[in-house]
């Protein structure tokens, strides 16, 4: 009875804009990230017998797409080639593409039917997206996945009033956004947070409907403690 | 037939937690209850090992009160509505007896927060709060109540089915419904059954079936398996079973299980691992 047995899943899921102007430092910051994410999330889990991580990461210029085309990867079988910048920025294609994996396995997602840790959603980008997603952001909201999600904006060099909407409209009230104002912080500033949430998730308990955002605020402390030694960002 | 057992997860034994799953039954001659409650696991449920205790407790007292009248001339979904009134109302009553007896202390509350010692201030019920699942096998009735994340199945003819087909996919991830919840009973579900048509029931816990994380792998690796071990009286390799999975095999968590089988199921349809 115990041969198909699974630790509980917690999905990263990355949604990265790679438009021309992530080209150059911003992307090879967002590359070397990924890259030591995956190392360490490697060893967590080897330390961790609660949770399996699983990694998806979508990118976004003229057109969406899956890495590797994974729709997720067990973090350990992840491949990582480095991501290339060029074309528009389409986020709401992203969001077309996030909103075919937040559904149970049984409805054609990627999330488990039974049990599952809420995923941790990280959206990075570095200017305001050419087209409007608001009716896909819409439609995301209401999947409950999607919800209970710890959600994290990273902004990456810009002032830019709009697009900051546009990124705390994607955490709502379950997450927070990062400006990064140097470039060469963008590394350091992906892996606190992926790092420090990945930690927090994968030792959750369970909690009625109500109590979701304490959840989520507990790792956001966390994670505002752990980001107080990088000097150059804001919330 | 039936099987219940609870055993502690490997995570509250190495964290120093009690149990907070409880299971329960009751066997006469008329009929057979089972339950099985999950307390939640948040700083704030800090009595939730009481609140399944007395979720369990309840769905007894409730059931074992159901009679012959209960469905005379009515309609189920009134006789639906009776149940989740009445159990709501008598695992509240318990919980109040016992923050009358038993009020929160200092100790208790000290690790909280401010904002979670407010919360709790406003609703001392919240301490308690749980999942509750009863399954009753009476005459021709199999009656079912539900709230929470836990599973409720049926079996027939060697399949396992969900005994609710409109479920909950708010629950996700770690959220539950709660009995301490100000709108527990428009989440409640009720299943009046005909035994008839089925060969009885399966309840557990989330932390027996999270590991599988599928439906059917939940069926194939351990409802099907698990009956045929309760209909050949192989009861205690099962106990066993759940004590390794809540330990050492599982994600960590408490876990209950909790079978209710017709005394006349086929043998042969429920006896070979799947």
């Amino acid at each position: 009875m115990n041969d198909r047995i699974s630790k509980q899943k917690l999905n990263l899921m990355l949604l990265v804009d790679t438009s021309t102007s992530m080209r150059g430092k911003r992307i090879g910051q967002v590359n070397s990230a990924i890259r030591d994410v995956q190392k360490y999330l490697t060893e967590l889990e080897g330390e961790n017998s609660n949770v399996d991580f699983y990694l998806t990461v979508i990118t976004f210029s003229t057109t969406a797409s899956l890495l590797n085309g994974d729709r997720e990867k067990k973090i350990d079988d992840f491949r990582f080639d480095d991501i290339k910048a060029g074309g528009w920025s389409n986020l709401h294609l992203a969001y077309e593409t996030l909103e075919t994996l937040l559904k149970k396995e049984k409805y054609g997602g990627i999330m488990p039917d039974f049990g599952g840790v809420a995923p941790i959603l990280l959206l990075l980008t570095d200017g305001h997206p050419t087209e409007k997603a608001t009716e896909q952001l819409d439609r995301l909201k209401e999947l409950p996945w999607f919800r209970v999600a710890l959600k994290y904006g990273i902004a990456i060099e810009l002032d830019d009033e709009r697009t900051l909407r546009c990124l705390n409209d994607f955490v709502s009230d379950n997450g927070d956004v990062v400006e990064c104002y140097d470039s060469g912080m963008l590394e350091k500033i992906i892996k606190i947070i992926v790092l420090t949430a990945s930690k927090v998730k994968s030792s959750h308990s369970s909690v009625h409907a109500g109590e979701v955002q304490k959840t989520g605020e507990i790792v956001q402390q966390e994670v505002q403690s752990a980001l107080s030694d990088v000097d150059d960002w804001e919330w | 037939m039936f099987f219940t057992k609870t055993a502690i997860g490997g995570h509250h034994i190495k964290s120093g937690i009690v149990c907070q799953d409880y299971s329960a039954s009751y066997h006469d001659a008329e009929r057979t209850i089972v339950t099985s409650c999950d307390g939640h696991g948040g700083a704030v449920y800090l009595r939730s090992d009481r609140g399944a205790k007395f979720a369990s407790y309840a769905a007894i007292n409730v059931l074992r009160n159901v009679n012959r009248r209960t469905f005379y001339r009515r309609r189920t979904e009134d006789v639906a509505n009776q149940l989740r009134v009445q159990l709501l109302c008598e695992w509240n009553a318990l919980v109040e007896r016992d923050l009358a007896a038993r009020p929160l202390r200092k100790g208790e509350v000290k690790h909280l927060s401010d904002e979670q010692l407010f919360s709790l201030r406003m609703e001392p019920v919240k301490a308690y709060g749980t999942t509750v699942a009863a399954a009753m096998l009476y005459g021709s009735k199999l009656v079912i109540l539900s709230l929470g994340d836990g599973g409720c199945f049926l079996f027939r003819r060697g399949r396992m089915i969900p005994a609710f087909e409109e479920e909950d996919d708010e629950q996700v991830a770690n959220l539950t419904n709660s009995l301490c919840q100000s709108d527990a009973a428009e989440h409640m579900h009720v299943g009046i059954f005909d035994a008839d048509r089925f060969d009885g029931a399966l309840l557990c816990t989330d932390g027996v079936i999270n590991p599988y994380q599928t439906l059917d792998n939940f069926e194939r690796s351990l409802a099907i398996p698990a009956a045929g071990k309760v209909i050949e009286h192989r009861e205690r390799k099962l106990s066993d079973f759940i004590v390794r999975l809540g330990g050492e095999i599982g994600v960590g968590d408490d876990v209950t299980l909790s079978i209710l089988l017709k005394d006349d199921v086929n043998r042969r349809t429920y006896s070979k691992e799947v």
